[in-house]
């Protein structure tokens, strides 16, 4: 019964919330460079 | 009512606690400001979608739904998780540089080789854009706080006020993010509660859908039935997305993160947890339209009409739910025009001697000062600036997103690019709202014009030093490859 402007608008919904998901999972592969709050102060 | 009472309080006690915790936590202006830098997954994703999703989100938002049906969907949540992948694409880009940067005025001033003039431009700017946000922020609370209490709302604007605030002050960034992830459960479970609620007393998605269509089959469309343009509906998506990466506390949050894994963590995962929370604003709407015997006059009014049908102690612990969001976001707010005061104006450019413990004292004064100025604002209720919403948007976007974005992505933009970038963006757009055509937003016109001026600037000017390059390009990955 919804438009297909409305089931577009939901995949478009979909494909953003993937690409978010997609660029988390980018950083997940590679190793985690932790912060190191004593360097940062130092500059 | 005492069930109410009973709760509110209860939550208002939960809060001051935290913030308690957070004040005996915090050592130093980093602590208080970006919490130490040592910000996990678990703390930083409840902490970015509480910090979202603000009061328009559940009284705004919802009321459009009610009113408008599946066009809302169409143009508000497409538009914001547009926003969550511009988030999720520069997080990195804020939290990978090793410089010890607390606002975004900070990062400025380092990009443009520029500590006193782009500082102290942004800083006033940011100052008075995040107060403004703070101030609407206080002003929706108080009204659905008075409504929800039975209270004035003079009274509910102070009760608000002085819980976030004295929170706010005493423990920095550790207690708003600790006070976030309560928050976020609690919103959480307000707005998908309530959602689930509605479809079941709907009868069920299909039957919502068919009881919709009676009602009016405009409900069931994109563009309301034609009420809204396709180019309409593409400029506000593309507004609502780019007001987003460029609000400060966003930032604050990704230099709080332990690391850029976390920074983009949160935005992914924040995202999806967003994602059903505005899925759940939309079935509020949605549901209240169908189920409630009587239009509402007031639209606004559709989360508490749709609570007053639920048994009273659920509604009690729904509606602090709604008013744990309206308070994560302010939170979030207060703490960035208090950094921007107490960092950037104060430590950067009036007394750049001095100690660190004195400037963490003088930052705990400004928030409980800015705090206070802004729930006096609010108190009264001015119309005037509570219409400033969209202007203050526009403004946002138009000072910073061209400056963020070519500062961080072209490595030619000069400092004398930048210093226009900000002041062509702060007065072009206050011009094209005064005399510009209103249907076309300020963001369509003001900041292409601000980019192209900006890159036309940098190649006619000396290029930035070495050491900014390196710093911002050319080591950028050097520190992944050495881990």
């Amino acid at each position: 019964m919804l438009s297909g402007g409305v089931w577009f608008s939901i995949v478009v919904y979909v494909v953003l919330i993937l690409l978010c998901l997609a660029r988390m999972y980018k950083f997940y592969r590679e190793p985690e460079v932790l912060k190191d709050n004593n360097e940062y102060e130092r500059g | 009512m005492y069930i109410k009472w009973s709760i509110f309080i209860l939550y208002c006690i939960g809060m001051l606690y935290i913030g308690w915790l957070g004040y005996k936590r915090t050592k130093s202006t980093s602590d208080y400001f970006v919490a130490g830098r040592t910000l996990g997954i678990w703390v930083a994703v409840p902490l970015f979608a509480a910090g979202f999703f603000s009061a328009a989100s559940v009284v705004g938002q919802s009321a459009v739904a009610y009113k408008e049906g599946w066009s809302y969907f169409v143009i508000y949540p497409v538009g914001l998780s547009l926003g969550w992948v511009l988030l999720a694409i520069i997080a990195p880009k804020f939290s990978r540089v090793k410089k010890p940067w607390i606002t975004t005025a900070d990062m400025f001033a380092d990009r443009y080789y520029s500590p006193k003039v782009i500082r102290g431009l942004l800083a006033v700017f940011l100052l008075l854009n995040m107060s403004l946000l703070v101030i609407q922020g206080l002003t929706g609370a108080g009204a659905i706080l008075s409504a929800y209490l039975n209270i004035s709302y003079e009274l509910a604007v102070i009760l608000m006020g002085i819980v976030f605030v004295v929170y706010t002050a005493f423990g920095g960034m550790f207690s708003v993010s600790w006070t976030n992830v309560v928050q976020f459960l609690l919103l959480f479970f307000a707005v998908g509660f309530s959602a689930l609620f509605g479809i079941a007393k709907s009868g069920g998605l299909s039957n919502l859908s068919g009881l919709l269509y009676e009602f009016d089959p405009n409900l069931l469309t994109a563009t309301f039935g034609g009420k809204y343009s396709i180019s309409y509906i593409v400029g506000t998506i593309l507004t609502l997305a780019l007001g987003c990466p460029i609000l400060i506390y966003y930032h604050r949050m990704f230099f709080s993160c332990r690391s850029d894994r976390v920074a983009v963590g949160m935005i992914g995962y924040g995202a999806v947890g967003l994602a059903l929370c505005y899925l759940g604003i939309l079935f509020i709407g949605l549901t209240a339209r169908a189920i409630l015997p009587t239009a509402l006059v007031d639209a606004e009014g559709v989360f508490t009409a749709l609570v007053n049908t639920m048994n009273p102690v659920v509604g009690a612990v729904v509606i602090s739910g709604v008013i744990a969001a309206l308070q994560s976001s302010v939170d979030n707010q207060l703490l960035s025009a208090s950094s921007v005061a107490s960092s950037d104006l104060y430590k950067k450019i009036i007394n750049p001697e001095g100690s660190d413990e004195k400037v963490m004292k003088v930052s705990m004064w400004t928030t409980l000062i800015i705090g206070t100025i802004c729930v006096v604002v609010a108190y009264f209720r001015p119309a005037t600036i509570i219409q400033l919403y969209i202007f203050n948007t526009s403004l946002g976007v138009g000072v910073i997103f061209a400056p963020m974005v070519l500062g961080l992505y072209w490595s030619r933009t000069t400092k004398e690019a930048g210093i226009f970038g900000v002041i062509f963006g702060f007065f072009g757009t206050i011009l094209w709202i005064a005399f510009g055509i209103k249907t076309i937003p300020p963001a369509l016109i003001i900041l292409p014009a601000n980019i192209i001026i900006m890159v036309i600037i940098s190649l006619n000017t000396a290029k930035p030093p070495q050491s900014v390059t390196d710093t911002f390009f050319n080591n950028f990955n050097k520190e992944r490859l050495k881990a």
